[in-house]
């Protein structure tokens, strides 16, 4: 049974989502916000965010994202802790569904964010937690004197690649290419730092043990010559992929399920818009993320005004 | 009696090495998203279990409380520890609902008798 009908509903809990939230609650929408079971989407897995602007001083990644939902929540934008399960975008009001509650409004702003890419081995998935990880602010402490290898070559491998030098002996980072991705800032810092190594043009094939990680099978893509690499963890940073099943058949999107929205923040559905991670293929940082879910916000109350007036 | 003992390195023999009764602990930190919504989910399992002690361990409260975590063989958080009389009798690893808790607890906690019977000295 449908409740009241809200002027938008966002669908995600991130910086992208809680922007998005302080705008349309500010201008009098009346806003609910589904977070899914993780408010605050992926800085509440940072532990110190020094790059967004006006905190000198450093903000973690939790403390920041609970005071743009405080924010939200000012001007009274509603919270649902909850997952949406399942959307109609085909007729107005629009609907979103949390298990058998459906939801109406009249616009909506899709910012679900990304999800870690993964290997795609069976291993990985048997041994997460167990060895296997993806977040070093989370699980670097308990790799202290251990060796652990990193996956991945961009930013994000790089940076956990230094959180995790703090604590292991040795860091290894495997590289499917011949260099780093990452901004120049990390290589260097990486690079100087003696507790972490390199190796390029390699590929993990397989996680190796039963019950605990205790190595990994590794190929060089050049010469072709496979070994196995003794290590007592897998850190796996080998991107994202954008969080939009829940959107498929309703949106339009491309072949790696970013969805299309060529001018910007509209989508191919009137009235629905999208932020964050899940139109951006480039830069993917906290600003570009509050930045586009300002716009997603705006051009939304555009959307209701024309709306009304019409 | 719901209490979750609030474990540190300090109280770590007294409460879990040397307590008679199976101890159930959930090892956390703040920074670990998933073992915040753990946390309530957790919370509601002294209801369940009668001569079960439950226990959280915060591992960024002390290097000592870390050091146990790495030598009780947690690799990721959250993780739960099952001991008995100073065993480990099982594990398990992210997150889960209250009831897939119960219902892994049952089957760690039906080796009970096994771990009682190893454990105890022979006089």
């Amino acid at each position: 049974m449908a409740s009241d009908p809200y002027d938008v509903i966002v669908i995600g809990g991130g910086p992208a989502g809680l922007t998005s939230a302080i705008y349309t609650a500010r201008a009098n929408l009346k806003t609910l916000v589904l977070t899914g079971q993780f408010p605050g989407g992926q800085i509440a897995f940072t532990f110190h965010v020094d790059n967004y602007p006006g905190f000198p001083e450093t903000i973690t990644g939790p403390e920041l994202s609970g005071r743009m939902r405080k924010q939200a929540e000012r001007f009274d934008a509603e919270f649902l802790e909850e997952e949406a399960t399942a959307v109609d975008f085909s007729s107005a009001p629009l609907k979103v569904n949390v298990g058998d509650t459906e939801y109406e409004a009249r616009a909506v702003i899709v910012a679900t964010g990304s999800l870690n890419k993964k290997l795609g081995l069976e291993s990985e998935d048997r041994l997460m937690g167990r060895g296997v990880f993806v977040c070093a602010t989370c699980d670097a402490l308990l790799y202290e004197g251990k060796k652990v290898v990193v996956v991945g070559g961009g930013d994000s491998a790089v940076q956990e690649a230094l959180d995790l030098a703090k604590f292991a002996r040795e860091v290894v980072v495997v590289h499917r290419q011949d260099k780093l991705t990452a901004c120049m800032c990390l290589k260097q810092r990486a690079s100087e730092n003696e507790r972490i190594r390199f190796l390029w043009n390699t590929v993990v094939q397989d996680i190796l043990g039963e019950s605990r990680v205790e190595g990994v099978r590794l190929k060089n893509s050049e010469t072709g010559k496979e070994w196995t690499m003794e290590s007592d963890g897998v850190l796996l940073a080998i991107g994202w992929v954008p969080n939009t099943s829940l959107f498929r058949g309703q949106l339009d999107m491309d072949e790696n399920g970013y969805i299309v929205s060529p001018s910007g923040v509209e989508t191919s559905v009137r009235g629905v818009f999208v932020a964050g991670d899940l139109n951006d293929t480039k830069y993917r940082q906290l600003v570009t993320a509050c930045g586009s879910g300002c716009m997603a916000a705006l051009e939304a109350e555009r959307y209701l005004d024309v709306l009304k007036d019409g | 009696m719901s209490k979750i003992i609030d474990l540190q390195a300090e109280n770590w023999d007294e409460e879990v090495l040397k307590n008679e009764a199976p101890v159930v602990v959930d090892f956390w930190h703040q920074m670990c998203g998933w073992c915040l919504k753990l946390d309530p989910e957790f919370k509601r399992l002294p209801e369940a279990f009668e001569n079960v002690k439950f226990a959280k361990m915060n591992i960024l409260d002390s290097p000592e409380n870390r050091k146990i975590a790495i030598e009780s063989g947690v690799m990721g958080t959250p993780t739960i520890k099952v001991f008995c009389q100073g065993r480990i009798v099982g594990e398990i690893v992210g997150f889960r609902t209250s009831e897939m808790l119960t219902g892994d607890l049952n089957e760690i906690l039906s080796q009970k008798e096994y771990c009682l019977e190893q454990s105890t000295p022979m006089e």
